[in-house]
This record gives structure tokens, sequence and C-alpha cells, in this order.
């Protein structure tokens, strides 16, 4: 009975379900948007590697492609629904006469967001089901070697486990979408006009990405600050902590690895089960959170406020000054830093504009942009006097290496090496003269004479890769030229290029196949 | 009964309403008047529950109106600008309405063939009268206790003012209906009003029952065989005062007998006693008020 209790707000009443169905019967303009999105399935079906290269170049994440990740299109629409039904259905407090018209109805308001909140979800669920249709089909034909456009019948044939595969990944989609949607859904209660609506909605979708490249821009520049090796890419130290930010934040990332997980599990690592595992958490936790702060606001939103500019402090007063400091920390230490702060206080300036719709400056937002470049530069010098941390470190510890991978260029003597080297003893003398070449190293990249450089990279027994890419000047190139013939006497390096040249024993180039060891 | 208790209201930084007090009856037409930006159509949001008060309580039968779903059940709201779906007409709305409130259909197209107003056809061809007759039509055909009408004489001809007028007064007097009418026509709410609140810079200026009001205020018309002085009438309750050489025009409140004696002692050539409608009560208390402040 408590339980019964307990479900009762879950359901509808007779006059809310009455309301529910008048409303779905009325809003065609929400079949127009399913069909549209039909389209757009149909078109990720005939380009689905497009598609999936294009957003996993830009968000990052596993690489490579799978059959699975045909279904691309289903996730993508449930993005776009979870992003767009928000705004449908919540439009109505966007403008005056009817937010008059629905808040003035027989009904708790709560009751009211409640209706409208399900009716989208509804929606997103059929749209998504009405999808996943061919995407079965497609599987359930495709794993006995029959492609859909060969027979119709070619489901007929499979087997019940790809069925339930399918229909898992279906479900699991549809909760990250629904996630998604409550996500969205508790801006738009907060914004006041549809165009407040759009943009917040489309920032809060970037903004995960905009920290993330942001991030990754900083502590790039601190690594390059302090390490002698020049294009450091800071992941390849902190990558567990980057790979969880991306599972975090990154949806076709998630979408991608769920795939992956479904319907090649012998690749899928348990590493990327548990950050599945804790990004799907995640998207519950902040759904949750999401639909009662959202349904909260709602309860107690203040009418009179709709057409008006946006003010709820979720709204413009985090976003801006929060997109201002990514891209504060972006702009790092260059030469141009006092020009590019003073750019960006325009544009923060015309941010401000906007969100206000009015053209006043208040000393608040000067001193608050004042305190993100001072945090900023703070936060910069901070972490190069700590070492971040300590975390950045030149050399790999000779242990945790299983395998070097190394590409010497000096082009001023046509010498070319590239070698994979497992040899424990070879492999520290490699980390000792890692050491030893540091100091004939440059940063300084020049275009009036050639350099050489070393790519070095440890895999390391984590599963981790260290890459390290050093110039040389003209002094350094001696250095280098005497390691390497070095390392040839010995006979250690197994060339992987055959292509490439490389010195003999007498000193001149010959071709790889004669002298890999 | 409808109760306001100190009600105070803030629209962004401007205080809209402050301390309103009033009670609105059963089975009355309420009239709430003022000059723009008094605070009237704040006023009717607050008593349909669309807005919350900032301060103080608006009561139905003594429950709180605000987010209440059985005393909002009780109310319908014709905004000054009623929002109609994309392309609905007005059986669409009619329908919406039923979702919510209990419609009257005899009465609905009994309406519907004395206003010549099609049902079927899209409300955004309508012309802003049409829209408004159609919108108040939907309202007087649910069966609630208080029909909310903002600017409800906007945009209809004169004829159809009339119509109206009609139309509501029976439905009152069927008894189950109370009307509150927000609007600047003045002379429609004289013919029209039991009771009425004038609203003026956000506080209710004066109220109550509209002919007792009426009969408080008097237009007293004198002439003289001298220069009139200013100083002769403070023992009256002056609204206004108009002076024109030894022509005088006097808007006062309270005992028009006791005002008609004194005023005799001052001997005038002439002394008329006129009555005095709405709009003139109206304008003699803003002026009043203006003249006050300067």
């Amino acid at each position: 009975m408590e339980i019964k209790n307990w479900l009762k707000p879950l359901f509808l009443s007779d006059q809310e379900k009455a309301y529910a169905k008048h409303y779905m019967r009325t809003n065609n303009r929400l079949a127009i948007v399913a069909a549209l999105i039909l389209v757009l399935f149909v078109m990720g079906y005939i380009m689905p590697s497009i598609l999936i290269h294009a957003a996993l170049s830009l968000f990052g994440g596993a690489p490579g492609t799978t059959n699975g990740e045909k279904v691309a299109s289903l996730f993508i629409s449930i993005c776009i629904l979870a992003y767009v039904l928000p705004m449908y259905q919540f439009r109505f407090l966007m403008k005056r006469s009817s937010s008059d018209l629905y808040l003035s109805l027989p009904i708790e308001r709560k009751r009211l967001f409640y209706v409208h909140y399900l009716i989208g979800l509804l929606y997103m669920a059929s749209v998504a089901v009405l999808e996943y249709i061919p995407v079965a089909f497609y599987y359930y034909g495709n794993r006995i070697g029959i492609t859909i456009d060969s027979t119709w019948h070619a489901p007929l044939y499979g087997t019940s486990e790809t069925l339930i595969t399918t229909l898992l990944l279906l479900v699991i989609f549809l909760v990250l979408g629904i996630c998604l949607y409550t996500f969205f859904t508790c801006f738009i209660v907060r914004c006041h006009t549809m165009l407040d609506g759009i943009l917040i909605c489309a920032i809060y979708t970037l903004l995960p990405l905009i920290i993330f490249y942001s991030m990754g821009f900083f502590l790039s520049n601190i690594s390059n600050e302090l390490l002698y090796s020049v294009e450091s890419y800071h992941f390849s130290y902190m990558s567990p902590l980057a790979n969880i930010l991306v599972a975090l934040t990154s949806l076709p990332w998630q979408m991608n690895a769920w795939v992956r997980l479904f319907f090649e599990p012998t690749i899928t690592t348990d590493y990327t089960c548990m950050l599945l595992g804790m990004e799907l958490l995640v998207w519950l936790i902040l759904g949750v959170i999401c639909y009662r702060n959202a349904s909260n606001y709602f309860v107690h939103l203040k009418s009179e406020d709709s057409e008006q500019p946006t003010k709820s402090p979720l709204t413009y007063p985090i976003l801006i000054p929060l997109v201002t400091f990514q891209l504060l920390l972006i702009i790092g230490k260059g030469k141009l830093i006092s020009f590019m702060i003073c750019i960006l206080f325009v544009c923060y300036l015309i941010a401000h504009f906007f969100a206000q719709r009015k053209i006043t400056i208040h000393v608040r937002m000067i001193a608050i942009y004042g305190a993100l470049v001072l945090t900023s530069s703070a936060l910069h010098h901070w972490l190069v006097r700590t070492n971040l941390f300590a975390m950045i470190y030149e050399i790999p510890q000779g242990d945790e290496v299983e395998l070097i991978r190394l590409e010497i260029i000096d082009q001023n003597l046509n010498y070319y090496v590239s070698a994979d080297i497992t040899n424990q003893t070879v492999k520290e003398d490699i980390l000792q003269a890692h050491a030893q070449w540091l100091p004939y190293t440059t940063k300084e990249q020049s275009w009036n004479y050639i350099q050489g450089h070393i790519t070095i990279c440890y895999l390391l027994t984590n599963g981790e890769y260290v890459n390290r890419y050093y110039l040389f000047d003209e002094a350094g190139i001696t250095h280098l030229q005497t390691l390497v013939e070095q390392w040839e006497k010995e006979d250690v390096i197994e060339y992987l290029d055959d292509g490439a040249y490389h010195p003999t024993q007498d000193g001149d180039t010959a071709d790889p196949a004669d002298t890999a060891g | 009964m409808i109760e306001l208790c100190h009600v105070y209201k803030c629209l962004g930084k401007k205080q809209v309403l402050r301390d309103v007090n009033m009670q609105i009856k059963d089975g009355t037409i309420f009239g709430l008047i003022g000059p723009n930006g008094a605070g009237k159509s704040t006023l009717l949001r607050l008593l349909s529950g669309i807005y919350r008060c900032d301060g103080g309580k608006i009561l139905l039968d003594q429950e709180r109106i605000f987010d209440h779903q059985e005393a909002k059940k009780q109310i319908l709201f014709v905004s000054d600008e009623p929002f109609q779906f994309f392309h609905a007409s007005l059986k669409d709305m009619k329908d919406f309405y039923a979702k919510w409130y209990e419609i009257d259909d005899a009465l609905y197209y009994q309406y519907l063939q004395m206003f010549h107003l099609d049902e079927n056809k899209a409300l955004k061809n309508f012309s802003k009268g049409m829209k408004r007759q159609a919108f108040i039509l939907l309202g007087l055909s649910a069966s609630v206790r208080y029909l909310l009408l903002d600017e409800a004489f906007d945009g209809l001809d004169p004829l159809m003012r009339r119509h109206f007028k009609h139309v509501i007064s029976q439905r009152i007097a069927q008894g189950s209906m109370s009307v509150i009418i927000a609007s600047h026509d003045l002379k429609e709410m004289e013919d029209l009003c039991d009771s009425f609140a004038m609203l003026e810079n956000g506080t209710v200026r004066c109220g109550g029952d509209l002919q007792d009001a009426l009969a408080q205020v008097h237009r007293i018309q004198l002439a003289f065989d001298q220069e009139v002085q200013r100083e002769w009438f403070k023992e009256l309750d002056v609204v206004t005062m108009k002076i024109k050489s030894r022509v005088v025009n006097l808007y006062i409140r309270g005992n028009v007998e006791k005002a008609e004696a004194y005023l005799q002692t001052l001997q005038p050539l002439i002394l008329e006693i006129l009555p005095v409608n709405l709009e003139e009560m109206f304008i003699q208390e803003i002026l009043h008020d203006k003249e006050e402040a300067l």
C-alpha cells in the first residue's frame, strides 16, 4: 500500500491524461520534427562513418570503427531530441500570453511540469523505438552475414541474442537520452526567451568540450614550459584522469564505447567497462538532480519574467565568466597576451550586453574580469612552480616501460631511423641516453637551417603511451649521430620502415633490409 | 468570497502593488479601475494564481489561490492578450479549456449564435474585437465561480459592448458566477458593476459599492457676486475645486445636505448640485492627488 502511494505521483490523473492526449493530438509540429529526425536517421544510416568520425575527431575517444557504429544515428537522434524537446515542451514559459494561460490552469505547477516533461519523454522514447526497428533488423540480419540490402527477410534468420543485445543498447541510449533531456529541461525552465533557451543549452552542450580542451591547452602549455620536449601532450602522463574526463563529458565517446561493449566485447577492456558504468551513474545522478531542481524551479518561477532577459544564476551569470576563464587559460603566456586579454574583454562585455539586452557597464563586470585574469595567471604560476603537483616528469621510470619506439631524423645527413626496442638492456641504455641528450635539445623551431629531431614513444606497462619530441640544433646533431652509430654497432635496433635510410657499420647509408637485426 | 489582505507585488524593481486590501463578494460584478500602470492587470494575475504575491495573502474561501488546484478550478482568467495555439480555432480552444473547466455546451452554442462567430475558423484570422468576443464567450460558457476579464471592452464596438453587458448581467443573475473586470472604459463599468476598487500607484484609492461611492461624491456649481476666495470652502471635504472669477465648481465628499447648508451661509447667487458619474469621480480623484502633490 505504501509503495502504491509512493508510485502515485508517477501516474497521471484522468484530467491530466485527457490533457496529455489532447496536447499530443493538437501538436502536429512534433510529428514534423519526428519526420525530420527520421530523415536524419536515414542519412545517418547512409553515411554513419562520416558522422561518427567527425564526432570522434572532435571529442576524442576510442579510435577505429566498428559495425556497431552504424547505430550512431540512433544515438545522435536521441541527443537531438533531448536538445529540442525541452524547448518545445516548455516554450509556453517564454511568451507572456501563453505563460498566463498555462499557469492560470487549475493544476498544481509541479504536476503541470511533470505532465509536460512526461509528454516530451514519451515522445523521445517513441521516436527512438521507431528508429530502433531498422537497427534491430540490420543487426539481426548482419550477424549471419546477410546484409539488410540483400534480402528483406534476413531478420528472420537472426538469433535472439542479437535482438537482446540491440534492445539493451536501445535502453541504455534511451536512459542517457532521458538524462540529457532532463539536463536541458533544467536550464530551459530558467530561460525567459527562446533565443536564450537555444543559446544556453548549446553552451551547456559545448561546455564540457570547452573545459576539456581549454584544460588540455592550459596543461600542455605548462608541460611545454617544464619539459625539454616540444609539443608535449600532457595527457600522455595523465591519461587516466583525461580518459575519465572524456568519458564523463563526451557523449560520442560513450556511444562508441557502449556499442563496442555490446558488439565487440573482446576488444573492450575492464577499464572501459568501469568508465562506462561510472559515466552512466554520473548521468543518472545528474538526471535526478536536474529533475528535482527543474521541478522546484518551475513551482517557484515568476511568470512575470517571461520575455525578459534571462537572469537565473545558472545561465548567463555563471556561463559568461566560466567560458571567459576557459578562454583565458587557452591564451596562456604567449607574446600577444595583453592584446588577447583586451580582445577577450571586449567579447566578455559583448556577451554581457547580449545577456542584459542593454549596453551598460557595471563595475562588477570589470572586477570579475580582472579577477578571472588574475586567477588564471596565478593558477598558471602555481602549477608551474609545483611541477603540476609533481605529475610531470621528462623520462619515465625504467621498470614501467614495456616498449620504446624511436624515430630519429637528421635531415642534414639524410639520416633516418625508425625502430621498436624491447630488449631490457637497450631500453635502459636509451633511458640513460634520453637524459644525456636533453642538454643538446632546442625549443626554437628554425626554418633557416635543417634541424634533427627525435620522437620517442614509451609504451608503459599500464598500457599508456608517453610521447616526447625533441629538436636538435647543429651542435646537437653530432651528439645524436654518435648515439645512433653506437646503437648501430651494437646491432640492437629493429628497423620498422623498409624505406628508411640509416648508417651501416661502415658509416654509409644502406637499405634497412640488409642491416635490420 | 475572495479576500486580499495586505498584498504586495513587485515587477522587477518596480513596486506595482502595495498594501492592497479588498473583498470581492460572490454574485457581483466587480470593477477594477485606475490609470495606466496602476496595477489592475497585475492584480488580476495575482487573483488567478499566475503571479505569487511578495507579501500578504489572497484567499478564496479562506484557501490560498496560488498553486492551489481546487481554488484555481473556480477561477478563469481571460487576459488582455489571450493566447491561442498555432492555427487553433475557437473549437480547439474550447476543447482545450474543456480539459480543465466544465464548459456548458448549451450556453457556448447559444453565445456562438448570438455573436455570429464561426467556431471552426482559425482564431488568427479573427479581428482583434472578434478574438476578444471569442475568449469572453468561452469564459462565460465555463462553469466557474469567478471570471476575470482584463480590458474586457477593448476592441469591441458599441453594439457588441451592449450585447456583452447584457450577457454578463444575465450570467450573474443566474447566481453562479462573479465577474471581475479591469477596464479603462468607465462608462461601461458604471453601467455594469455593482462594486469597484480604484487603484492608483499600486494602492486602493477608493472602493466598495459603486452606488454608495457615487452617492458620497457631489459636484456643486456656485456663482457669487464677488471674487471667490479659496478659504471659504475649508470647512468642506473638497476633492477638487475650480475657481473662475465669481464662479466655482466643487467636487466634495460627504453629506450633501450639510455641505449645502454650509454653502447657503456664503450667500451664493446660484447653488446647483449635480449628479456625479464614475468617470467624473475617477478624474476628480486622480486630479485631487495631483493637486495635492503640486
